[in-house]
């Protein structure tokens, strides 16, 4: 039956009869059943069709739901991460065919690894997959995970406890792991038990890896300065905090000598440059971030605000903090490194940077040995400190496959593999024709060994390492880490707060001048907020707060019942009125609009009233909810993070009006030329398709500030003639900024990016500008109106419910605006592109505040709805509606 | 009509024309033999209209510039991305190496002064230059079956030992006597800084290792520098090994890009135990000279021959290990595929004779790799499409994009249907209460997403939905209220009697939804298609929130991935490979919407502003 012929059979002659006599010609824009064109698929067909589409996908969704593979073997997932370099997939798969884990009876592989890897350059620095996939109930079997983030893990029970798998080990397992061979810190740092509490600690990772920290020197440079050993003319490094403060200032370099406000040319020492911190100091003077039991923080102590005040006063000797700041922006990596390029005399770092000497500058004259501590202390007999970190492999506790999970931790973390993945980063750096330093591994015999073998004695490595060598293993033992404790990356956070706040003395009015007392309130202000969390931790809710949820679902099924009970009143009302609803419309009516009811009571109203529950609670997905009351909008008031990130985004809003501005001009210009109209529009309009991912990542590449473009034409601006004129006149040379890495550039960098997508609105512009009629310029124009009158009297107040609309979804979406902060800058620098949302989505997925982020959330829909109410009420004052 | 019948425009036009805009009519209006002067008659196209033009080509090409440059990243080198040059250079016919390397003029220190700089450089270069000859004496000559410039590789080497040593000196010298800096200059010029110099001036084919991996994480190095000049040999072709300090060198002199290729031919046995099918890799470790000429491997082992399915090019001027595998359990991986395939292409010609053979009881084989010249276009084709391929290699590219296309499909599927569906409730049928649900339907499009995030999450978890595309997919057959406002703004323009003849006919309601309003509303349904096209295609938060394993990514978060690999990996993935990327994700989009563009505009501008 073709098309035509069905067209018949549904229309009968009569109904072309009536249209017929009525006069009713087809309209030609629209389509009549008569004309319907060839191909046009029958109803009953198209029904047919989604049928079997929805079959299709059902079958499939159920596939992708099983966690089997096709061959029947167990699966492992294993998320790993990018320092574990290439050979860990060959090791892998010798996993995989290892005998020991082959079905005895047909010695086929009984595992299969899935490797996955996380979206962010550590698991841990993107906990929110992890917490999805845990809260999701198919988390990964095993994940490669700073170790640092183990305490705020196992404080919520998401970790599986390893001791009892260690503990049930057969002896003659060939794999038998020997936590005796392991540093002791590092199992340590892995260990955690409730503060206050004195079980048994549990142990919640197996490590990989180790780090520390120590001082690195620059030998040349303290030649040049003379810091050289009386006899043997070798530079020698500082051992005291005093010495560390008189080298820093002599090897410390200015734009013009001896004049710091000039700027700085090379930088003899930072005390945060590199990797250090003030728990670093902090340890230094003797002090503590917890106290032993865990259960207080002990930032606000006097030992730490000794450290605090020391770093302060070094950045003071050279020109402050913000000076100091603003030479390190300028830094790069690797080749060009400030370190290796003698920008920077001395630093405290991590050994990792070592790698970074061997890669690209072997022959380097450095000296590598402990930071050095304060004098007093040194007397008294204290010995340098290092603190320490690094890599651990976990198994979430709702892992699917955990005996699978162990026993592939097992095998990863044995010696032969551990040895053998450094062989393999071995040949690869040699063949590279590169220098291969044994990374520092979390097994002391492995660790102790490769460097017996590969480094001390070895005649291809330069003095230098094996000096640094020596001194790695002997302090390795002795390194300190960070409090294992459900509030650890908070302590760290509000501990780099601190540390800002001192360094930049941003209290040194409210304390008078006194120097103790003001590193005291930046540490006290800092401290607060990590002891209110802890002690939320520690003190449980009670247990009749707990959240019930059967009865609130039959509560929101009420609620959502009374809109359907009131059609159904109109209903009946009306019939009795005049108007009247024929049954059959309103059927129709209902079932046309039953997607959309459905979505929105299952997808929009049920969320809203769920998430004005949470609001009121404490959640964090994996343990009960509690109900709190208000307290979680009180915190919002009192939360910092808070008015910067409503401040950032407030910022944004300014974008709003230049795109508008952007695009109105292009389509206003496009409105007169009607040549080439089609290529204009469509160039114009070609940015605004770019998918947000691909126009952030090129526009990180266009806004680098060495090598992206938009810099290399700014630098050749700033070297033309005219330019260089108007500098030597001013006396001051311009240099293009550093966009993204600049805390005040970043808005505007993102405001630009903005601009450049503003053609997106030049469609609805050229729509709105045809529909003026014409008259009215030509009755501007006799009234003797020119050009700009024309456009401020008759183009924007005719636009103006245009400007409003726009107005309207570009608050909404700025308010909303996250993705470009998460690809392009992850919130910083010093969150200045901590956007609203940003901050929402951090304290949702990785502070695990379900309660506290449905709080933010509703926040920032009052916010939205205010604007909005106060946009369309000022509205009234200049929106021009044609009522014609 | 001429400029002079309209007089008063002339003084205008003249005022306007010295900051005049270019425009592409101004040429065409040069060519014109005209009585009037040329500058008048362009002055006067340009008040009249060119100007709009003039300045509507300005923003295109702010707009379009961006594109340009990705597009000029993607096929540059890492060399070309820190030489900051802002077009990739193209790549010469090489027919001799080694050859004299280009190095850039020496640079003066930031702290002398341009006339101080003027003044000592030709001394400076006098110096090195005495101290390259002098230590040139010393060394072996460079090696080379074809023409060697000598003299220039002094002059750049020279060149070159300026440049390294200048960045050295101490800052007070230059402005010290003239004896004190040269001799702090002199001071500075040491052996491994004048060798240094020498090997920065040359570029050349270097061999450092040939390696073997197995399958159970074994290496063996079969070849170490030097022993390629004895154990190795030039089966073939227009080449030479030579010894050069502690590797050795491989010289070449092709006399056009149809010569034959130089074949490197190794004949050796797998270490004692060793069976081919475990080989996992074989290793070749080299310099490359940026010749961009094509490196092949071929190995004979056990009757059977295998051989590159891909060419490699040598590329750069940098050491780089070539890898050559086997089919594996790496080809199933979701990792980075670095190595270049070799596949069985049939029975092997004999293996060589036990006479050729070192000593021993392992299986014997033979490696030959093939160095084939490039024509230019050869070489600048394979400098456009490396980023590429590196791009398509480092991520499981068509996976990803497999997962969109699902997605895509499903998401405009549903897009298109819910909206036209629901539409038709709010626009053609009356029942009550409706006015009051469409208010809601507008209010919904200002709730922020993140309110109904983290509830949205917990509903998917709860019908085990986590880690499945449904949850990015499934909403859009409910409907999204900005779709809808569209659709049923346009279904209200459509006359009523329109549809009572339909009803009159007999036609219920699905029935004429389907039949008389759906043909009518196509423009819209088209807008609305490629709004939920791009929607979909750019979706970021979804996946990033619902997806677990990496086979299930779609391309914007799996691209996501490969900007990381550049943070975490560095130098291996250059922002070019990113940008290569990028353009790859960008031109479905682009594509879509120039083939829909009028559809989408009609639907846009018919819709998009009558609320």
């Amino acid at each position: 039956m073709t098309d035509d012929a069905a067209a018949r059979e549904i229309r009968p002659r009569e109904a072309r009869a009536r249209i017929a006599i009525t006069g009713e010609p087809p309209a030609p824009p629209f389509h009549h059943p008569h004309h319907r064109c060839r191909g046009y698929v029958p109803l009953w067909m198209a029904l047919v069709l989604a049928g079997v589409v929805a079959v299709a996908l059902t079958l499939w969704t159920i596939r992708s739901m099983s966690s089997e593979t096709a061959d029947g073997r167990e699966t492992v997932v294993f998320w790993s991460g990018p320092q574990l370099g290439e050979d860990i997939y060959a090791v892998i798969h010798q996993f995989e065919e290892l005998q020991q884990n082959r079905d005895p009876q047909t010695g086929r592989p009984r595992y299969k690894v899935i490797m996955g890897t996380a979206t962010s350059p550590d698991v841990t620095g993107d906990a929110q997959r992890l917490l999805c996939a845990v809260a999701g109930e198919v988390p990964p079997d095993v994940v490669w995970f700073d170790r640092f983030a183990i305490g705020e893990w196992a404080g919520r029970d998401a970790l599986e406890n390893l001791l009892p798998y260690i503990k049930a080990q057969r002896p003659d397992d060939p794999n038998r792991l020997n936590l005796d061979e392991f540093y002791n810190w590092a199992i340590q740092e892995t260990s955690y038990r409730r503060p206050g509490s004195n079980d048994e600690a549990g142990i919640y990772g197996i490590p990989l890896d180790v780090d520390m920290r120590v001082l690195y020197c620059n030998g040349d440079l303290l030649r040049q300065e003379g810091l050289v050993d009386a006899k043997t003319k070798e530079p020698v490094a500082p051992k005291t905090w005093e010495e560390l403060r008189a080298y820093a200032q002599a090897l410390t370099r200015y734009q013009r000598p001896d004049d710091k406000l000039s700027g700085i040319r090379r930088l003899g020492f930072a005390p945060n440059f590199g990797n250090s911190w003030l728990y670093m100091y902090a340890w230094q003077a003797g002090g503590e971030l917890m106290n032993a039991d865990r259960t207080k923080v002990t930032l606000d102590s006097p030992e730490v605000g000794r450290a605090l005040k020391f770093m302060a006063k070094v950045y003071d000797d050279l020109g402050g903090f913000a000076r100091v700041d603003a030479f390190q922006q300028s830094f790069q990596a690797g080749e060009l490194d400030p370190f290796l390029r003698g920008s920077v005399a001395m630093k405290i770092d991590g050994i990792w940077a070592m790698e970074q000497i061997a890669d690209w500058k072997r022959n380097m004259d450095f000296i590598l040995v402990g930071a050095p501590i304060p004098a007093d202390r040194l007397a008294a007999g204290a010995r340098p400190i290092t603190w320490g970190g690094g890599y651990s492999l976990v198994v979430p506790k709702t892992a699917r496959n955990k005996e699978g999970a162990w026993t592939l931790i097992q095998y990863l973390t044995s010696k032969p593999v551990m040895t053998q993945l450094e062989l393999g980063r071995r040949e690869q750096k040699e063949a590279q024709g590169r220098l291969y330093l044994p990374k520092s591994v979390s097994n002391r015999v492995v660790f102790e060994s490769l460097v017996d073998k590969y480094i001390t004695g070895n005649p291809k490595i330069p003095p230098r390492f094996q000096q640094a060598y020596a001194v790695i293993k002997e302090m390795m033992p002795q390194t300190l880490y960070r409090p294992v404790t459900p509030v650890g990356q908070l302590l760290w956070n509000q501990h780099v707060k601190g540390y800002e706040d001192g360094v930049r003395h941003v209290f040194r009015e409210a304390s008078g001048g006194d120097e103790d007392r003001e590193m005291h309130l930046a540490l006290a202000n800092a401290q607060q907020p990590v002891q209110r969390m802890l002690d939320e931790l520690l003190a449980p809710l009670p247990a009749e707060t707990t959240v019930k949820w059967s009865p609130w679902f039959g509560a929101y099924a009420l609620l959502a019942a009374i809109p359907f009970a009131l059609m159904y009143v109109g209903y009946k009302r009306h019939r009795r009125g005049a108007t009247t609803y024929s049954a059959r419309e309103v059927g129709a009516g209902l079932l046309f609009a039953s997607p959309w009811m459905i979505g929105f009571l299952v997808f929009v109203g049920g969320p809203i009233f769920f998430s004005i529950l949470f609001a009121f609670t404490r959640y964090n997905v994996l343990a009960p909810a509690h109900w709190v009351g208000l307290d979680n909008f009180r915190q919002v008031l009192e939360d910092k993070l808070f008015y910067k990130s409503l401040g950032n985004t407030a910022f944004m809003i300014l974008r709003i009006p230049l795109t508008m501005a952007a695009s109105l001009a292009i389509a206003m210009l496009l409105n007169r030329a009607i040549r080439g109209m089609s290529f204009y529009r469509t160039a114009c309009y070609m940015p605004a398709i770019v998918p947000v991912v691909a126009s952030s990542l090129l526009w990180v590449w266009i806004l680098n500030p060495s090598q992206g473009v938009l810099n290399q034409l700014l630098n050749w601006i700033f070297e033309t003639r005219p330019l260089e004129w108007i500098q030597s006149a001013v006396g001051h040379r311009f240099s293009p900024p550093l966009w993204l890495q600049d805390e005040h550039w970043s808005k505007p960098s993102l405001i630009l990016m903005s601009l450049w997508g503003a053609g997106g609105g030049i469609i609805i512009w050229l729509a709105g500008l045809q529909s003026i009629p014409q008259q009215l310029y030509e009755a501007a124009s006799i009234d003797g109106a020119g050009p700009w009158r024309r456009f401020r009297n008759v183009t924007l107040p005719m636009l103006s419910p245009y400007i409003l609309f726009n107005f309207i979804i570009g608050v909404i979406g700025t308010m909303q605006i996250f993705n470009e902060a998460f690809v392009m800058t992850q919130g910083g620098p010093a969150d200045s592109t901590l956007f609203y949302a940003y901050h929402l989505f951090r304290q949702a997925f990785q502070y695990f505040r379900m309660g506290y982020a449905s709080a933010l959330a509703w926040v920032l829909f009052l916010i939205v709805l205010a604007l909005t109410v106060l946009q369309l009420w000022l509205s009234k004052k200049w929106v021009h509606y044609d009522r014609t | 009509m001429t400029v002079l019948e309209r007089p008063g425009e002339l003084p205008n036009a003249e005022r306007r024309l010295p900051n005049g805009k270019p425009s592409n009519r101004q040429s065409e209006i040069g060519n014109r033999k005209s009585r009037a002067p040329q500058r008048s008659r362009f002055a006067t196209y340009f008040t009249r209209g060119g100007w709009v033009h003039a300045l509507l080509l300005m923003s295109v090409w702010l707009f379009l510039f961006p594109f340009f440059w990705m597009l000029a990243t993607s096929v540059k080198t890492d060399e070309e991305l820190a030489d900051q040059s802002m077009l990739p250079s193209l790549v010469a016919y090489r027919a001799v190496s080694p050859y004299v390397r280009p190095v850039p003029a020496p640079a003066k220190p930031s702290d002398v002064t341009t006339a101080r700089w003027n003044e000592v450089l030709p001394q400076l270069t006098d110096i090195a230059s005495t101290a390259i000859a002098k230590y040139r004496q010393s060394q072996p000559p460079v090696q080379s079956v074809g023409p060697f410039d000598a003299a220039e590789h002094s002059r750049a080497a020279a060149s070159s030992l300026v440049n390294a040593v200048v960045a050295r000196i101490d800052r007070r010298l230059w402005t010290g006597p003239d004896d004190a800096l040269f001799g702090a200059f002199r001071d500075l010029i040491t052996e491994p800084a004048m060798s240094d110099a020498m090997s920065d001036a040359l570029a050349r084919v270097q061999l450092f290792t040939f390696q073997i991996r197995t399958l159970d994480l074994h290496i063996f190095n079969l070849t170490e520098g030097v022993d390629f000049a004895t154990m190795w040999r030039v089966e073939s072709g227009p080449g030479k090994l030579f010894r050069d300090g502690d590797t050795t060198l491989l010289s070449y002199q092709f006399d056009s890009s149809s010569s034959p290729p130089v074949v490197l031919r190794y004949d050796f046995r797998f270490p004692a135990g060793v069976q081919p099918k475990e080989l996992h890799k074989l290793i070749v470790s080299v310099g490359a000279d940026n010749s961009w000429h094509t490196v092949n491997a071929t190995l004979d082992v056990a009757g059977e021959r295998w051989a590159s399915v891909r060419p490699n090019y040598l590329a750069q001027y940098r050491q780089m290990s070539l890898l050559f595998q086997p089919p594996t359990f790496d080809d199933e991986l979701m990792r980075a595929k670095l190595w270049t395939t070799i596949a069985k292409t049939g029975p092997s010609p004999a293996v060589a004779t036990a006479n050729d053979l070192p000593p021993g009881d392992g299986i014997p084989a033979t490696l030959r790799i093939t160095l084939a010249p490039s024509s230019v276009l050869g070489a600048n084709w394979a400098k456009v499409i490396r980023n590429y391929d590196r791009a398509f290699r480092s991520v499981p590219f068509w996976r990803y994009f497999f997962n969109s296309i699902i997605l895509v499909v499903l998401c405009t599927g549903g897009s298109m249907f819910s909206a036209s569906f629901v539409a038709y409730a709010f626009a053609r049928v009356r029942w009550p209460g409706r006015s009051v649900a469409f208010m809601i339907l507008l209010a919904t499009m200002m709730l922020p997403g993140q309110v109904t995030m983290i509830p949205g999450f917990m509903i998917w978890r709860a019908v085990h939905w986590y880690n499945t595309l449904n949850p990015l997919w499934v909403p859009t057959y409910f409907g999204w209220a900005f779709f809808i406002f569209l659709m049923t703004q346009h279904m209200r323009t459509i006359p009523k009697e329109l549809e009572e003849a339909a009803r009159i006919d007999g036609l219920n309601a699905v029935q004429s939804w389907y039949y008389v309003i759906l043909p009518n509303v196509t423009p819209t349904l088209a807008a609305i298609a490629i709004l939920a096209f791009m929607g979909s295609w750019n979706e970021f938060m979804g996946p990033l929130i619902y997806l677990r394993d990496q086979t299930k990514f779609p391309l914007s978060l799996g691209l996501y991935g490969l900007g990381l690999l550049r943070q975490t990996n560095g130098a291996d993935y250059s922002w070019s490979v990113v940008m290569a990327g990028n353009i790859l994700m960008t031109m479905p989009v682009i594509a879509v919407f120039f083939l829909f563009q009028r559809y989408f505009v009609q639907g846009m501008t018919m819709t998009g502003m009558k609320g």
